[in-house]
């Protein structure tokens, strides 16, 4: 009976307790007797708990655990850098990315300084063409006595301080056929005017770089 | 229908063996000494804990110094807690040893196992300090419950211990019979057939206390 009110017995077992206890009173009444007792025990109150009584047992186990010095002593470096550890990864990280920043950008500079000037594109667009506002060039427009009588094409090299280092003829226009020799048909005057050619340099990032620059001259008859 | 204590998320379903995931996670921190789960491992057991051992010393001083000591016994030997059964009933099972060292040692020293609710050294019982019911009971409800709970706590200490032990578990704090057989190391057919003749004994002692009527 004990385990047929817990239901803890056989379908086949139990349906024997109920098929016994419908007709025999005496098994009925004491099946009933330990249904009442089982509600009785269940019903009990619960007492109260003594004041203090888990605080004192949360101090007790705390002065439990803090006994092992090794523990005590984790306890305490825990205690000490547990309140450090957001703003030292913090400082840490952004120290790692501004030096990260500045070192990115010394290195960009150097990089483009020590770059192949005279086969490679520029790596970077901050880059100031050359320019000039030499007097013999407008001189050079504007002059009448024309020894080009050919349209002339010339690539010229202008280093970091300005000056021609070199020239290539790239195309010239002769008897009607494009001729692209190199610099054996380049007029005296125009020679001249290169040797003696001050251009304000390119610059990237500030700093004066060599480059390239070309020259169209057309031959202008009247 | 016996009263089910909830023990929130490290209640168990009969029957499992392995520890959940949560169960295991909290182990874990437990066996790493971790402030914080200790601190949840008293707030989550110590009233059912306590409710025990009252429920097997009969006094209130007694079963709250106990309740201290079991904790301390369950930090030592957390360590070696491998989840071979569920946390819950490896406390109890802990309390339970406790409890009955503690009776053992009063019945050394010829002390009886329960002590008359007219002794208590402060003058007043447990019952009289229990929680606020919601709706205030009249003075003669609270009288015959008052009456109730010494008849029942007069009879529960007629009772042996392991009659005592399981009575406690199962009617009172509503344990399964899988967990009642976990915490004290015995077989389910032994926690059916102990249980049955404790529920004998217990009835014939509250019959000397309350009317034939009140067990009908």
């Amino acid at each position: 009976m004990s385990s047929f009110i817990d239901s803890m017995v056989m379908p086949q077992e139990a349906e024997c307790v109920e098929g016994h206890v419908a007709y025999c009173e005496p098994c009925r009444r004491q099946l009933q007797s330990y249904i009442s007792m089982r509600s009785l025990m269940a019903r009990i109150e619960t007492p109260a708990l003594p004041e203090d009584m888990v605080l004192e047992t949360r101090v007790r186990l705390s002065q439990e655990r803090n006994k092992n010095v090794l523990v005590r002593l984790e306890n305490r470096l825990n205690y000490l850098l547990k309140p450090m550890v957001v703003p030292v990864v913090l400082g840490v990280s952004l120290t790692m990315l501004f030096f990260g920043i500045l070192l990115g950008s010394m290195a960009s500079n150097t990089t483009v300084l020590a770059q192949d000037r005279l086969t490679e594109e520029p790596v970077f667009g901050l880059f100031n063409p050359v320019h000039t506002t030499d007097p013999n060039w407008t001189r050079l427009a504007a002059n009448d006595k024309q020894d080009l009588d050919e349209p002339l094409t010339i690539e010229t090299y202008v280093g970091n301080e300005g000056r021609v280092l070199d020239y290539q003829v790239l195309c010239s226009l002769h008897k009607d056929r494009w001729n692209c020799p190199n610099g054996s048909d380049v007029p005296e005057s125009i020679r001249q005017m290169l040797s003696l050619a001050h251009f304000t340099p390119a610059t990237q990032f500030g700093r004066p770089v060599e480059s390239r620059i070309i020259l169209s001259f057309v031959a202008v008859r009247n | 229908m016996p009263r089910e204590i909830a023990y929130n998320w490290l209640d168990r379903a009969a029957g499992q063996s392995a520890l959940s995931a949560e169960e295991s996670l909290f182990v874990m921190r437990l066996q790493a000494n971790e402030d914080a789960a200790y601190d949840e491992l008293v707030r989550i057991y110590s009233a059912s804990i306590f409710h025990v051992a009252y429920r097997m010393l009969g006094d209130s001083a007694e079963a709250s110094d106990l309740v201290q000591d079991i904790f301390l016994k369950v930090f030592r030997n957390i360590g070696g807690f491998k989840g071979e059964a569920a946390l819950k009933t490896w406390i109890f099972r802990i309390a339970f040893s406790e409890i009955l060292n503690r009776l053992r040692w009063w019945k050394r020293r010829h002390r009886f196992a329960t002590v008359s609710l007219d002794d208590q050294p402060n003058g007043t019982s447990p019952v009289s300090g229990r929680a606020a019911v919601a709706s205030s009971p009249t003075p003669e409800q609270a009288l015959q419950s008052k009456e109730e709970e010494n008849s029942i706590q007069q009879a529960l200490g007629k009772l042996s211990r392991e009659h005592r032990s399981i009575i406690v578990l199962r009617d009172i704090e509503g344990f399964s019979y899988n967990e009642i057989a976990e915490v004290l190391g015995v077989s389910i057919g032994t926690v059916k057939s102990r249980l049955a003749r404790a529920r004998a004994d217990l009835k014939k002692s509250l019959m000397r206390y309350l009317s034939v009527r009140d067990l009908r």
